[in-house]
């Protein structure tokens, strides 16, 4: 129900109540009663019903679900029976002196339902015995010539062809032991309930007890020394019946108060607590020290406890799964009796999702930060290891070269005598040049092919097709030039993944496709040869830092025998 | 003491230090690669002076250097490299080698130097 529906049946509930109990005080001092004791007597009769209308009213808005204010509204209705059947005639009155005890009922329903709970098989029991006992009552006062217990009443309106006095009082005689009976079985579900509730269930228990239980104390009071409340107000029975709704409104607002924890939980759960400290608010708030917080690995799918221990999830405690999506986060495991409280428990399951979401957050970034520093260190360590390779490549090649050269030209100073020998040795000097110049060319176009920067990714990936040694093709989809940093981390992708057909795949052809559609590049190396391929291999590893640097995503798909198809994806606008 | 072999794993290089130095009066019985080849060249060719290359794929100059020198007391070694004797610090003073000679000044002239 939503706040302003509520509100709505809150001010109609306040409206005919108080048009009631007007009506009923304007009656009471403006109307002859000759056969009212005492106006004294009917002044409480308009607080009584209006206590319990009140704290219907309260309850009712405190927990629009529960049928508690219903009911403890209907009762103070109802109340208000007996001196209007006053006013309203003798046929009024005797309906009232047989059917006024409906209230009864109502009141073991109210107690047995308190603050919202069903009727349990017992409860059921104890509801129909009331009923039973007040249909025997109206029996009994129905067959009546004229009743005893009161003798300001009138006489039986229904004709009456016999004394049917024996049978009255027989009757009457079952109602006392059939309420006995209803009065202890309700008296065991309370003491049930009792003994299972959680301490927040308790505090809210305690004044509706208390409430009744004083009640019932001077009503049997009453009973034993003769005087039965028979809802006429001003007796000591009646002042003791107002008090009832007073501990049930009490009790109502305790359970709106602990409530009001909740918003202290979220505020303590905002700093993401440990597990530990986690279980222990949520324990604290519910009032229940045997609550456990049993977290769900979904890799293993199974619970452990805070401590990583399995947990074995009992259908016979209470169980809440917090859920993210269709994945369980986590279930509390708590006292059942917490169920009475629905309101409660949901709004502390939706205070600790909301922490354990937020620490699987955490613990997920914190997992993503650990990766880039790790991802991090690996591309200065693979920077450093590139640096000593093109070093050692230009010492072993180029300098190598270069420096046989130096020894060439002195031997060709030695050998000016000898044209002959001279031109053959510049010749070959000419020769090695030329392969010096080459060789500091492939390197070159190692550490950055320039045609790649020049002329763009589609260029630069023919150039590498052409040098393979297996027939590669390229099947390029995108008619315009990339970011720079996205050209080239695709051609390190293809040119390393193309390296590793070649030494690894023994394939016989390989295919690099290259597209760029919805704001992505992808680039794609497939060949058809063994598959089988390790992601976690050094050069694999070092294609998987480079693109995730640009938040792209590699995946490498290599079943063995069915070739290897290494993908890489950029966010490219 | 004027047969000399050449190891160095650089084949242009071994080619024109050969000639430079057959031209300045040595005598190149042969040329090595690596450790092993330079372990079997010795063996059957028996050197005078091995010209050895720091700087070589698998165990390197110094290395090598131990194991001839362990195997041929009587072999005189003389390192060369592209690196100059500084940057090879203590190893190149610990190592049992004659002498060595810089890539840039080879001649039969400073390997004969070295060798003294």
């Amino acid at each position: 129900m939503s706040v302003r529906a509520s509100l709505r049946w809150w001010w109609a509930g306040l409206a005919v109540s108080a048009a009631i109990l007007s009506g009923l005080w304007i009656a009471e001092i403006t109307v002859d009663l000759p056969r009212v004791d005492s106006l004294q007597q009917l002044i409480p009769g308009t607080i009584i019903p209006a206590a319990w209308m009140i704290a219907g009213l309260v309850a009712w808005r405190a927990r629009p679900e529960s049928k508690t204010g219903v009911l403890l509204v209907l009762i103070g209705c109802l109340y208000p029976a007996n001196p209007l059947s006053y006013l309203a005639g003798d046929h009024a009155q005797w309906a009232f002196l047989m059917f006024g005890s409906l209230n009864d009922v109502l009141l073991f329903w109210a107690v047995l339902t308190f603050p919202g709970v069903p009727l349990t098989r017992a409860g059921r029991v104890a509801v129909s015995l009331t009923t039973l006992a007040v249909l025997v009552g109206a029996a009994s006062t129905g067959v009546k010539p004229r009743s005893d217990r009161c003798p300001v009443c009138p006489a039986n309106p229904l004709p009456t062809a016999m004394d049917t006095r024996e049978l009255s009082d027989a009757l009457w005689s079952l109602t006392e032991p059939i309420m006995a009976v209803a009065a202890a079985v309700t008296a065991a579900v309370l003491i049930q309930r009792w003994r299972t509730a959680s301490p927040p269930a308790r505090r809210a228990l305690a004044p509706m007890l208390w409430g009744t239980f004083q009640f019932a104390l001077v009503h049997v009071y009453a009973s034993l020394s003769g005087n039965v409340f028979d809802g006429r107000p001003g007796t000591i029975t009646s002042y003791s019946f107002g008090l009832v709704p007073v501990g049930f409104m009490i009790g109502m607002l305790r359970t709106r108060q602990h409530h009001a924890v909740v918003a202290d939980l979220v505020v303590e759960l905002g700093s993401a607590p440990e597990p530990g400290r986690l279980e222990h608010l949520l324990a604290r708030t519910l009032g229940d020290p045997s609550l456990q917080v049993a977290f769900w690995l979904p890799d293993r799918q199974t619970y452990v406890d805070k401590d990583g221990s399995p947990v074995e999830v009992d259908a016979r405690r209470g169980v809440s799964v917090l859920r993210q999506g269709d994945e369980p986060l986590a279930a509390l495991l708590y006292d059942p009796a917490l169920l009475e409280d629905p309101k409660l428990l949901g709004a502390v399951a939706a205070a600790a999702r909301l922490a354990l979401e937020n620490s699987r957050l955490q613990a997920d970034l914190r997992a993503r930060l650990h990766e880039i520093r790790e991802s991090r260190v690996r591309l200065v360590t693979a920077t450093d290891d590139e640096r000593r390779r093109i070093e050692r490549n230009l010492h072993d090649g180029a300098q190598q070269t270069l420096l046989g050269l130096r020894l060439a030209v002195r031997l060709a100073r030695n050998q000016a005598a000898d044209p002959q020998a001279l031109d053959a040795l510049l010749a070959e000097i000419d020769s090695e040049l030329q392969a010096a110049v080459e060789e500091l060319r492939t390197l070159a176009r190692g550490v950055h092919p320039p045609v790649l920067s020049d002329e763009g990714l589609e260029p630069a990936l023919a150039e590498l097709a052409r040098r393979a040694a297996i027939p590669t093709r390229i099947m390029c989809a995108c008619g315009h030039r990339l970011p720079p940093a996205v050209e080239t981390a695709a051609y390190y992708v293809a040119s390393e993944a193309l390296a590793n057909v070649l030494k690894h795949a023994h394939a016989t052809r390989a295919e690099i496709a290259v597209a760029h559609t919805d704001g992505r590049a992808m680039i794609e190396v497939s060949d058809d040869g063994l598959g089988g391929a390790d992601p976690l291999g050094a050069g694999l590893r070092g294609l998987q830092d480079r693109v995730e640097a640009l938040d792209g995503t590699l995946r490498i798909d290599s079943p063995a025998r069915s070739g290897t198809r290494v993908r890489a994806e950029f966010p490219c606008a | 003491m004027r047969r000399v072999l050449i190891v160095d794993d650089h084949a242009g290089f071994r080619r024109f230090a050969r000639r430079l130095l057959q031209a300045e009066g040595f005598d190149v019985v042969g040329e090595a690669s690596d450790e092993a080849s330079a372990v079997a060249a010795v063996g059957r060719l028996r050197p005078g002076v091995v010209l050895l290359d720091v700087l070589l794929p698998g165990p390197d100059g110094f290395a090598v250097a131990e194991r001839l020198r362990a195997l041929h007391p009587e072999l005189t070694i003389v390192l060369t490299s592209s690196r100059t004797a500084e940057e090879f610090g203590a190893r190149l003073r610990a190592a049992p080698v004659a002498g060595f000679v810089h890539k840039d000044d080879l001649s039969a002239a400073a390997l004969a130097r070295a060798v003294e």
